[in-house]
């Protein structure tokens, strides 16, 4: 092993005769390490004995190295001209007018390198960070947040995580969705809620963490059919995956349309002429309404159907991207979900008839989809409400002003 | 101001972050052009004890930002993990303490007696430094009637002589205003302010008093002290604001690694 040793840029007798010392003292040290078929094997007693950080033998290179410039600043400071220890200069620094902690923290403060979470939060909304002109509220401080937990100043005294627990992936998983994300895509609904449902979604299924682009499609599309053109073969997978984890489950769920009884999850149905004709259903295929609540596409496909050939196969899926408590596609001229169409209606529960009502209005449908109600309920069953309730908030408000175009979904595998 | 004498380069300077740590203080300007300034320093002036193993949030942002832990094979150890995973951020502190450690075992293991200052090179074998250099990064064992269990061989170096005391003084009253105490001695402390090693271990009697003693479990060596004059020092003592009070006790006088004397300054462009 070849040491990669810094140039030390001051010299003397001491020191001089010092680095000779560490260098050979070093390469004695690193002698002790065996190696053998480029794997470090490491003496027992060096396993067993040593602090952790100093048993991998490349590591303790790297510290022997950066530890010799500072070990011969020391000799360096301590020779001074006239013989060890004996004229030991107190302010004896290289840079001997430097400013004092206090000069320099002012110094820093007056640059604007405000280290307070406050001050870097709004660093980060200062420049190219904000999301169409406006600042990413909570994402910043939620970010320095997760940096900090469990770290050195951790400022809700989280200690360091030192039970050997293999870490999680979540911060990992969380940066990598910032730097991913197309913010042009993410629109004035976004923050820090939709962000962390995405994040939370796609650790599992790539399919999921579509949400972001579909509901941003429903705001600002033009209502166009998605096909399987607009996922990767991994969304693809994932979408698959995701719907067969439904049939696996089988079972009962509560009406996701509010009766308060208990449906199929998987419902198998003959389906009409044109809806044959629209599914491109061949002979032995079978139709079927699943109702994904409670499984990882809950948020991305709510109630949809679902071809399968003869051999049980997932062919396709056919589904309206819209929303009870937002925008419908209206289907009474027979045509078929996931297929084009011509006109969209208010939501189910505005209109006459919801819950045996006149209708609700935006305040009580707000209530409603929070309170644990229709699809609130089946939320919480699996993945805890909040971020399902954060996205509808948005679909509601967004009916409110009037905003929110259906689209159908035609994905064929 | 900025001549070469001051450009100091440090092998991988780059793991410096903006943050205080501990008593080290880094910024960067930034004008027409780049420029870092650091200061580097122990993060511990009096302490021996090696850094151990850190983890936590900055395990996962380390794997983010591309240092993959490199392979550690052991013998027998199950729990074996790359003391790299401590994150390029947020545990940089770790990876700080860790050069320290190395850096204070290899001055220990080299410098004669105690190590404390002096430059002179210790006349013992190579082989007799290398075993003090494991000493001193070996963890606190769990028995001592069983070889295989003693873990530090606290009859060699370092553990022998690094937190003898040099002499005690008698101080005589105390006060405590914004967590620092100051210290009054009859006599005189002794401490001279040609060194800036100076650490104390403070033993009081009685009453309030005693919320001024140092905790020889976590400061074995003592805590860095400030000289004010001849009869007179300081220490930062976390404690409510206190007056002026007699007290009754002693004090043992330590030395350390160095204060200021020890700021390594560096500037990169």
């Amino acid at each position: 092993m070849t040491f990669n040793w810094p140039d030390i840029p001051f010299s003397g007798t001491e020191v001089d005769a010092f680095v000779v010392e560490y260098k050979a003292l070093a390469q004695a040290i690193i002698d002790e390490y065996e190696i053998d078929n480029d794997k470090v094997i490491i003496m027992d007693k060096i396993e067993r004995y040593l602090e952790e950080p100093y048993r991998d033998i490349n590591f303790l290179k790297e510290l022997l190295e950066g530890g010799l410039l500072y070990a011969s600043f020391i000799i360096k400071q301590r020779s001074g001209g006239t013989g060890p220890g004996t004229d030991f200069i107190i302010g004896n620094s290289p840079l001997l007018n430097s400013m004092s902690s206090e000069q320099r923290g002012a110094f820093m403060r007056m640059l604007g390198c405000v280290f307070t979470k406050d001050a870097m939060a709004a660093a980060f909304n200062s420049s190219g960070n904000l999301l169409n002109g406006t600042p990413r509220s909570g994402l910043p401080l939620a970010l320095i947040d997760e940096v900090m937990n469990g770290s050195p100043g951790d400022p809700y005294g989280n200690s360091p995580n030192n039970n050997n627990q293999p870490p999680t992936s979540f911060l990992e998983d969380l940066w990598n969705t910032l730097i991913g994300a197309d913010d042009s895509a993410l629109s004035d609904w976004t923050n820090i809620g939709l962000i962390m449902q995405r994040i939370w979604f796609s650790m599992g299924n790539k399919a999921a963490g579509k949400i972001p682009d579909f509901m941003d499609n429903y705001f600002n599309g033009d209502g166009s059919q998605v096909t399987e053109t607009s996922f990767t073969p991994q969304e693809l997978a994932d979408l698959k995956a995701g719907l067969q984890e439904a049939f696996d489950k089988g079972g009962t769920i509560r009406d996701p349309a509010g009766s308060g009884t208990q449906v199929p999850r998987i419902e198998q149905f003959t389906p009409t002429s044109q809806q044959q004709f629209d599914f491109d259903m061949q002979a032995g295929d079978t139709a079927h309404i699943v109702r994904t609540y409670g499984s990882s596409l809950e948020l991305l496909l709510g109630t949809t159907i679902v071809i399968k050939d003869s051999s049980g196969n997932i062919t396709s899926v056919h589904d309206d991207y819209d929303f009870i408590y937002g925008f419908e596609v209206d289907r009474s001229d027979g045509s078929s979900p996931g297929e084009p169409y011509t006109t969209k209606q208010d939501g189910a529960m505005y209109l006459p008839g919801w819950d045996n009502g006149p209708g609700l209005n935006h305040s009580q449908v707000n209530n409603e989809i929070g309170s644990g109600a229709v699809e609130g309920s089946a939320a919480l069953e699996n993945f805890g409400g909040a971020a399902g309730r954060i996205g509808r908030s948005f679909i509601v408000g967004g009916h409110e002003q009037g905003k929110g175009t259906p689209f159908p979904i035609k994905v064929r595998f | 101001m900025y001549t070469d004498r001051y450009k100091i380069a440090i092998e991988g300077h780059l793991d410096t972050h903006l943050e205080t740590i501990n008593s080290t203080k880094d910024f960067i300007s930034i004008g027409s052009s780049l420029e870092a300034f650091n200061l580097y320093k122990f993060s511990d002036t009096m302490n021996i004890i090696p850094a151990p193993i850190q983890s936590g949030a900055g395990s996962t942002l380390s794997r983010f930002i591309g240092r993959i832990p490199s392979p550690v094979v052991g013998t027998a150890s199950s729990h074996i993990k790359d003391p790299k995973i401590g994150g390029e951020l947020t545990n940089l502190k770790a990876i700080h303490e860790y050069r320290d450690s190395v850096a204070k075992a290899m001055l220990i293991s080299i410098l004669d007696g105690d190590s404390k200052r002096t430059t002179t090179i210790g006349v013992g074998s190579t082989a007799s430094k290398v075993s003090v250099f494991f000493n001193c990064l070996k963890k606190v064992g769990i028995g001592t009637t069983d070889s295989n269990l003693t873990f530090r061989d606290y009859s060699s170096k370092p553990w022998n002589n690094w937190n003898d005391s040099v002499g005690v003084c008698t101080p005589t009253s105390i006060s405590r205003s914004n967590n620092v105490a100051i210290v009054t001695t009859t006599p005189a402390h002794g401490m001279t302010t040609s060194f800036d090693d100076w650490g104390i271990i403070m033993n009081l009697n009685t009453g309030i008093a005693t919320s001024f003693n140092i905790s020889t479990s976590s400061y074995p060596n003592g805590v860095p002290v400030t000289i004010i004059d001849a009869d007179t020092f300081s220490y930062n003592n976390v404690g409510i604001n206190t007056p002026t009070t007699a007290v009754v006790g002693i004090a043992s006088i330590q030395v350390g690694w160095g204060g200021t004397s020890n700021d390594l300054h560096t500037y990169l462009t």
